[in-house]
């Protein structure tokens, strides 16, 4: 078994699939960076969402979940995800020995989320991630498991429609090889990292979704990508687009414009800046497009109201983080952005993280379904653990007799051939200046507002960036060569931006983070529906299909039609 | 905007035969960290320099480097902290791979030492989280000392961190681990730290808890285990087990 990505999702599926077979399943995990050092779960400080009072109950988690997804999860995967998380909690704690907080008698403290209809987030302090992944790594490092750190799986290979391995590259040594598998989990944590400004670590670039896409795998929702409210701007400084948590606006800081006004009092007057993160989002966006932004492109997240010793005792990581930059959120006014945080959309699988392809699973944020149109707060390292997990065990039960077919040396042969090509060259386009014109095209043209406009000069952009890329050269030798991982990253990061951008422009509606100001209204009559995307031929197969809803029905929700969509196709060249 | 001179440690060991360091001229502001500007030297200079990072907020520990002497995460040290030329090297203790980029290894294989892994005899996925205050004695000494991002800069300035001493900070998880009520293999650990080479090895100069960036009391962590590996020595002199 060949796991792709040491996040959560990635550690959780080896953990669980040793767990089940211990004796006779051969684990391999590759990623590019450190093992447990890298990746999304690592970095969540908030916490997560799990059943463990009894006076809550997962109907009314899983009933949260589907209205913040505006109704276009995958039921049946979001249930999965709501029922197992109380599980892994005590997976967490009792076996891997994860310290949560305390309420004062002792038990695991809740706090409050947005979109919770019960205070269920579980959290170790704002440093939720370090404690999660530094317990389930030590766990690891007794196992028999075998890590191969900074070795990027740069392809899929396949036999008769049927995965087999994965040619992967030691970036330490610069030597490609084929790892031959009888099941390959992609948990490389999608690429959130496509926009000019954005929470996640560096190296996420989309690298599972842009595997499973050149091998014919389908993918949903790609247009669904959430914007967090308050990113830091901090100018030329790569900590740009992290995040100053929401906490802060619950506790009553206030968002102004450069005209010093309040401007959530147009957008949301009841709920001001405690609106939800798509509506903050998109009154920060409209602010600053419409020249009432800072010289930076922000907006300012004022706390001094409430006192610089308040701001500075509760929320010290987010004063650190701002005087590291020359800021002080306690003494004043801090420049944010909406910054892109976390993708929704990803490759199509089951509750178990099958796909369409025999032999490729898929886990945490490079798989779509579970969160519909918008995730809610907490539920993110669900996603990543809970998918884990459940990817681990499937692999351990399905695969284990699984005799995987040879792998085809021309495949592999193409693929070394394609991505050892920009070395080969001199005098090329640079890596760095496409990247940077990648980012700055998802910003103005797929960003927070969308126009179908807007979306068509941003595809014609993103299809300029990728043709480019075979103009590329990069320096150096093939040891530990930063730019040509840069090629790579970039590689994947435009693929999965063209995905973004032609589904955006397809789903012609509003709907949780996807707003189109041509179609500034949800339209249920015609999309509670799933956008599909997928290779042809000629390039992007896009459609439709209408959600299915084996659990929940909206029209239990005031004002949503019951009527189901109907179903339509179309396809984009 | 003003300059600032980074001085910055090169090694390829396909070409190189010693290491050297070149100067580069970097434009910084007061938001700059030693990060950007390397990142500045990589994307705009076009060095192609080797380095490693990740979150670039302090929380994945990839970024630890040596800067002007002292081992820091180069994303959370403005460049207006320091004064004049900068100079960046490789952590010290452990192996340079390239430029600044050293082999982690020795590192994470004393993590591996202390049986990191977490056991315990009465709890279980089925079972209900265990009841712990968090003003209980347990509490208070593990919280401080669990958010060690594994950034290694303990292990760099380390007088004595060598392939035999275990090194600050997987004594730091051992402690963790010591006086935690739900696990069951306290014993065994405290025989393994009492080792020539587990905590007797330190010299309390306290350099670790001096260079953590996450302020973890390691130094003042490890006097404690002596404290337990004694009480353990004793108990095992008066009633020695079967």
């Amino acid at each position: 078994m060949l796991v792709v990505g040491a996040g959560g999702a990635g550690l959780f599926a080896a953990m669980y699939a040793d767990e089940e077979s211990p004796d006779d399943l051969d684990i391999t995990i590759v990623v590019k960076k450190l093992a447990g050092k890298s990746g999304c779960t690592r970095m969540v400080q908030g916490g997560y969402n799990a059943v463990l009072h009894p006076d809550d109950s997962l109907e009314a988690h899983y009933r949260d979940t589907v209205e913040g997804g505006k109704w276009i999860n995958d039921q049946e995967l979001a249930w999965t995800l709501i029922e197992n998380a109380p599980t892994v909690i005590r997976k967490l704690e009792n076996d891997l020995g994860v310290f949560f907080d305390r309420d004062e008698d002792g038990y695991v403290h809740q706090k409050p989320f947005a979109g919770q209809s019960f205070d269920r987030t579980v959290h170790k302090g704002d440093l939720t991630g370090i404690e999660i992944m530094t317990k389930i790594r030590d766990e690891l490092l007794t196992r028999d498991v075998t890590f191969l750190e900074e070795t990027r799986a740069v392809d899929l290979l396949t036999h008769d429609d049927e995965v087999v391995g994965c040619v992967v590259l030691d970036m330490r040594s610069g030597e490609f090889e084929v790892i031959t598998a009888n099941a390959v989990v992609l948990a490389t944590g999608a690429g959130a990292t496509m926009y000019r400004i954005s929470t996640p670590a560096l190296e996420k670039s989309a690298d599972g979704q842009a595997m499973a896409f050149r091998r014919g795998v389908r993918l949903q929702d790609m247009e669904m990508m959430q914007f967090h409210p308050t990113g830091l701007l901090a100018g030329d400084t790569k900590l740009t687009g992290g995040v100053i948590e929401e906490g802060i606006r619950g506790a009553g800081a206030h968002l102004y414009n450069t005209e010093d006004e309040r401007f959530m009092s147009r957008y949301a007057p009841e709920e001001m800046e405690r609106a939800t993160r798509d509506i903050v989002s998109r009154a920060s966006y409209q602010e600053i497009m419409d020249g009432r932004g800072t010289d930076r492109d922000g907006v300012l997240l004022d706390a001094t109201h409430l006192g610089t010793d308040f701001v500075e005792e509760t929320f010290p990581g987010m004063t650190d983080r701002t005087r590291n930059v020359g800021q002080d959120l306690s003494e004043q006014p801090v420049e944010v952005s909406p910054t892109s945080h976390y993708h929704m959309g990803g490759v199509t699988i089951d509750g178990n993280c099958r796909t369409e392809l025999p032999g490729l699973y898929v886990a945490g944020e490079d798989a779509g379904g579970a969160h519909g149109a918008n995730r809610l707060g907490g539920n993110g390292v669900v996603d990543s653990t809970v998918l884990g997990k459940q990817a681990g065990q499937a692999i351990a039960s399905e695969v284990r007799d699984r005799e995987p077919a040879p792998y085809d040396p021309e495949q592999v042969e193409a693929i070394i051939t394609r991505v050892t090509a920009p070395l080969d060259r001199s005098d090329g386009a640079d890596i760095y200046e496409l990247r940077e014109l990648l980012e700055e095209t998802m910003w103005e043209h797929v960003g927070v507002v969308r126009t179908e406009e807007k979306l068509i000069e941003g595809i014609d952009e993103i299809r300029r960036v990728r043709e480019r890329l075979d103009e590329v050269s990069v320096s150096g030798s093939c040891q530990y060569n930063l730019e040509w991982n840069e090629y790579m990253d970039v590689e994947n990061l435009s693929l999965a931006a063209e995905m973004v951008a032609r589904s955006a422009l397809y789903r012609t509606e509003s709907r949780g983070a996807h707003y189109r100001e041509d179609y500034p209204t949800r339209n249920d009559d015609r999309w509670l529906a799933n956008v599909y995307v997928q290779r042809a031929e000629d390039g992007m197969h896009i459609w439709d299909e209408a959600v299915e809803f084996s659990r929940l029905t909206p029209d239990e929700e005031e004002g949503v039609a019951a009527a189901p969509p109907e179903r339509e196709h179309a396809d984009e060249g | 905007m003003t300059k600032t001179t980074f001085t910055v440690h090169r090694y390829n060991p396909e070409t190189d035969s010693e290491p050297t360091f070149e100067s580069y001229d970097v434009p910084t502001s007061e938001s700059t960290s030693v990060l950007d500007g390397l990142f500045h030297i990589q994307e705009t200079i076009k060095e192609n320099l080797s380095m490693r990072f990740s979150c670039r907020q302090g929380v994945c520990g990839s970024c630890s480097m040596e800067i002007n002497g002292q081992a820091r995460l180069a994303c959370q040290t403005p460049v207006s902290e320091l004064e004049g030329e900068i100079t960046v090297r490789p952590m010290y203790n452990l192996p340079v791979i390239k430029d600044l980029v050293v082999d982690m290894e020795p590192f994470f294989d004393s993590f591996a030492e202390i049986e990191p892994s977490f056991e315990s005899d009465e709890l279980d996925e089925e079972t209900d989280p265990a009841v712990v205050k968090p003003d209980s004695d347990e509490r208070q000494v593990i919280d401080p000392r669990t958010d060690c991002v594994g950034c290694g800069a303990c292990y760099s300035s380390c007088s004595i961190a060598d392939e035999n001493y275990l090194g600050p900070a997987a004594i730091n998880k051992a402690l963790t681990l010591v006086k935690d009520s739900r696990e069951s293999r306290t014993e065994e650990r405290l025989e393994r730290l009492m080792d020539a080479d587990g905590v007797w090895s330190c010299h309390v100069q306290g350099e670790c808890t001096q260079s953590c960036p996450k302020d973890l009391p390691i130094s003042e962590g490890i006097q404690l285990l002596k404290r337990e590996a004694v009480k353990h020595g004793v108990k095992q002199r008066l009633f020695p087990s079967d």
